[in-house]
């Protein structure tokens, strides 16, 4: 008897479940994730980059005096700012992503809108990026 | 009593399926699609704008691109004379006034309209702080003596800037109306694809300065 009363109460438990989360998975995904901690991300990625910034100021200061500085000095510079472009257009991929997926509402959402924008981001980011290492 | 409770718990939950709208159940009362694919919001007019606009967009940047490799020693002695901070605190903006616009969505979709008013208002009010930054950037430009016939970097970074302060003016005009309309009850929970479709477009605004800020701030 208690074991039927206790699974009585588990398909009850299970059938209530399912009431409420129905609706809930029916929604899009987004949504689920509280907005908040999106903008938290953007905010941190956003420092994180602007930290670079300051950073790479190293490499004109260095150009000023650059009969000072010997060669190996200067290919060591040359592959930290690139591995910085790298970074910071990571960064930017992420920050791009994150707003088209969760503010803009386009995750999990049917239609071109998520792919062009998507692909639109990583052709602007490959442009800048080739740009900047080529010249 | 068991089999009852069951047949109970499945009317229900097919009632709750069916009250998310007609498609759920197909004609022989089976279920259809549990978890269709929702559309992208907004509508096809102001993604089509969109779509311009980020074409407009890709242009200047390519613009920009084209002019570094003509002019290289300009576009690298460039960003030191700008300021970073204002750069920064513009992106925060931003940022925060796109998290408005979600709430201002969020707002309108539990039939809100005061809460939709107010965070629309506050993203305005983040939309004007932007346009107060760029002016207080432009005059300690002016002060420091840059100007755009200085070099071509500077003179993309104007042509850039205000290009999207442009857009950002634009943003904030839709954003006021249509908060205008909200508040004649022209937007509810089940109708505000107009509302969308403005967010959407600040949306995007947001987007491109993601890009436009390391473009010209950060990258040396």
């Amino acid at each position: 008897m208690t074991n039927r009363l206790l699974k009585s109460l588990m398909q009850r438990l299970k059938s209530h479940i399912k009431l409420r989360l129905t609706p809930a998975l029916s929604v899009n995904i987004s949504t689920r994730i509280r907005p908040i901690w999106v903008w938290v991300i953007l905010v941190l990625l956003t420092l994180l980059s602007a930290a670079i910034a300051e950073g790479t100021l190293i490499k004109p200061a260095v150009e000023n005096n650059i009969q000072l500085i010997d060669v190996k000095q200067l290919i060591h510079i040359n592959h930290i700012n690139q591995l910085s472009l790298l970074l910071v257009l990571g960064i930017v991929l992420a920050k791009g992503s994150l707003v088209i997926d969760y503010f803009m509402g386009l995750k999990h959402t049917q239609g071109w809108p998520q792919r062009i924008m998507k692909s639109y981001l990583v052709l602007v980011l490959l442009l800048i990026g080739g740009c900047f290492i080529l010249y | 009593m068991m089999p009852e409770l069951e047949h109970k718990a499945e009317s229900a939950s097919l009632l709750s399926l069916q009250e998310l709208g007609d498609h759920q159940v197909d004609s022989q009362g089976g279920l259809a699609e549990q978890n269709p694919t929702p559309k992208a919001p907004g509508s096809l007019a102001v993604w089509v704008f969109i779509y311009a606009e980020l074409t407009e967009f890709g242009l200047f940047f390519i613009l920009f691109l084209v002019a570094k490799a003509y002019f290289p020693a300009d576009f690298s002695q460039g960003p030191q004379k700008l300021s970073t901070l204002s750069g920064l605190t513009n992106t925060l903006i931003l940022l925060s006034s796109s998290l408005c616009v979600v709430k201002a969505m969020a707002a309108i979709k539990l039939g809100n309209t005061k809460s939709t008013i107010n965070w629309l208002l506050l993203t305005i009010t983040a939309g004007a702080l932007y346009c107060g930054v760029k002016y207080l950037e432009f005059g300690r430009n002016e002060a420091l003596g840059i100007s755009p016939r200085d070099d071509y970097f500077i003179a993309a970074y104007y042509y850039i800037g205000f290009n999207h302060l442009l857009h950002v003016l634009i943003g904030m005009a839709t954003l006021g109306f249509v908060a205008l309309l909200t508040a004649f009850g022209f937007y509810d929970a089940k109708n505000h694809e107009g509302l969308e479709s403005a967010a959407t477009y600040w949306h995007m605004i947001d987007m491109v300065w993601i890009i436009i800020f390391p473009l010209l701030y950060v990258l040396h």
